[in-house]
């Protein structure tokens, strides 16, 4: 006989000895809830990781649309800064980190290796990819940006990043909530996002800037520098050159736009001339925001 | 119906019932359970006897894991596969490789699945290809093990391994080339 091969005396003798060390050591299979329980943990932990995988791709969205591309030339000074500062990291640092939990749950379910690496991830991503659209198209987007991303150190939700970035008057940008607007458009009362009031000189505002100002309760002014006084309790005053509508996509419930149908009248009524002042041609990209806004094709 | 007219998966079930149907599962795999474990590099004979026993006491202590989904076979398998590797993590060592008596199995079949031939006037060494296949990466070493001395199918090893199948093809493909490079490096 080979060798390798054992006598049936031999093969009953580990049987025995299996068999006997069972019985002396009380070895008792594992009931079977605890293997259920253990997949269902590891299939409950996925789904968990891949709802959040979508959470974050859908603030992920809500951060790239209000990103403000549009207008990237007027609060950066190039494009690749705008974009460092506009890439969502913190956002897609839990997105990888979501779907690799959630890939690490589903191999180590009962069959779960029998899936590539690839075939999950890409599964994953287009699975969370589409939770997070459906996350924005809910506005829930914001609400986990501001909920969550407010209590996050270093971190700071992309609404209060862009009023940030809007809130630097001396860098000629300014922003907030419409208090007051004169009756021929050249003073604009604000309470800008920081919460300090600023009368603002609207004397170069043009008619796309006045039907922003009469649609909108809240503001974006871009301006020209001034010196702030808010120590001796008098307001601020900042020149205005081109005045865009607040906007905030993706939110819950838009808010509805409040048309001011007595400036509305006022407007249709007020002439305006083609250029502004030459204070306002030292803004940094005057052409292009007047390019962008189409102002040449206007008639004034 | 006899114990031993009983398929395998049959008799998982038997066992959870009474514990004497699992020694007919015992002798069914005892034999081929443990020239595997040599295979894998278990030499010493007490070792490889440790890990087999270790084998079937975990498999008994899991058998209401049992996918029936699997071939009891591939899950038998499985964990003898893990019982060696952990085998080897207790130990620090890497397989020892040595087994006498393999090198007629190394000539019967690795020249085949790597294309190799005597040359005239040259012969191939067993002992030269069974020392290149124990110095493989363990990852290749135990799918060509699996594959070519175990005969299992694709899905079978991806069973085993828990690799995708994908996986098994591209590591066998690879494991042929690594151990055909080794070879032709050292033929003696």
């Amino acid at each position: 006989m080979n060798s390798n091969h054992q006598s049936l005396n031999e093969r009953d003798e580990v049987a025995n000895k299996v068999i006997d060390l069972i019985e002396q050591e009380h070895v008792t299979p594992r009931p079977r809830w605890q293997f259920a329980l253990k997949e269902r943990a590891l299939w409950s932990a996925a789904v968990l990781a891949l709802v959040l995988a979508a959470a974050a791709s859908g603030v992920m969205v809500f951060s790239v649309v209000n990103s403000g591309f549009e207008w990237h030339r007027v609060t950066h000074p190039g494009l690749l800064p705008f974009i460092l500062d506009a890439l969502p990291l913190f956002w897609l640092a839990i997105f990888i980190a979501a779907l690799f939990v959630a890939y690490e749950n589903v191999r180590h379910t009962g069959k779960g290796y029998r899936y590539s690496f690839v075939l999950l991830i890409v599964g994953g991503s287009v699975i969370a990819l589409a939770g997070g659209a459906a996350v924005y198209g809910t506005g829930l987007g914001s609400e986990v940006d501001h909920r969550l991303g407010s209590r996050i150190p270093l971190h700071k939700p992309t609404i209060e990043q862009q009023k940030a970035l809007w809130n630097q008057p001396e860098q000629g940008l300014l922003a907030g909530e419409i208090i007051e607007i004169s009756k021929d458009f050249s003073l604009v009362t604000i309470k800008a996002f920081d919460g300090a009031t600023w009368r603002v000189n609207g004397e170069d505002l043009r008619i796309r800037d006045c039907q922003a100002l009469i649609q909108s309760k809240e503001i974006r002014f871009v301006g020209l520098p001034v010196k702030r006084t808010e120590a001796n309790g008098e307001t601020s005053v900042f020149h205005a050159c081109f005045a865009i509508p607040w906007e905030v996509r993706g939110m819950p419930s838009p808010r509805p736009r409040q048309v001011r149908s007595d400036l509305s009248q006022i407007l249709s009524d007020t002439k305006f001339t083609s250029e502004r002042s030459t204070d306002c041609k030292g803004v940094r990209p005057y052409q292009f925001l007047k390019s962008l806004r189409n102002e040449e094709a206007l008639t004034l | 119906m006899l114990l031993d007219a009983m398929t395998d998966e049959q008799l998982v079930l038997q066992t959870l019932q009474r514990k004497e149907a699992f020694g007919v599962l015992v002798r069914r795999y005892d034999e081929k359970l443990m020239r595997y474990i040599r295979r894998l590099g278990v030499f010493r004979r007490e070792d490889a006897e440790d890990v087999l026993q270790n084998t079937f006491i975990k498999a008994y202590r899991n058998l209401n894991g049992f996918d029936s989904g699997l071939k009891f076979s591939s899950w038998i398998y499985r964990i003898t596969h893990n019982e060696a590797m952990s085998f080897f993590r207790s130990r620090k060592a890497r397989p020892e490789g040595s087994l006498v008596g393999d090198s007629e199995e190394m000539l019967e079949i690795l020249p085949s699945v790597l294309d190799i031939e005597e040359e005239a006037g040259k012969s191939i060494d067993g002992a030269v290809m069974r020392d290149a296949l124990y110095a493989l990466d363990p990852k290749y070493r135990d799918v060509l093990v699996l594959r070519y001395f175990e005969e299992r199918e694709y899905a079978e090893i991806s069973d085993i391994l828990q690799v995708p199948v994908s996986t098994v093809g591209t590591l066998i493909s690879r494991a042929k080339k690594k151990l055909k490079e080794r070879f032709n490096h050292d033929p003696r």
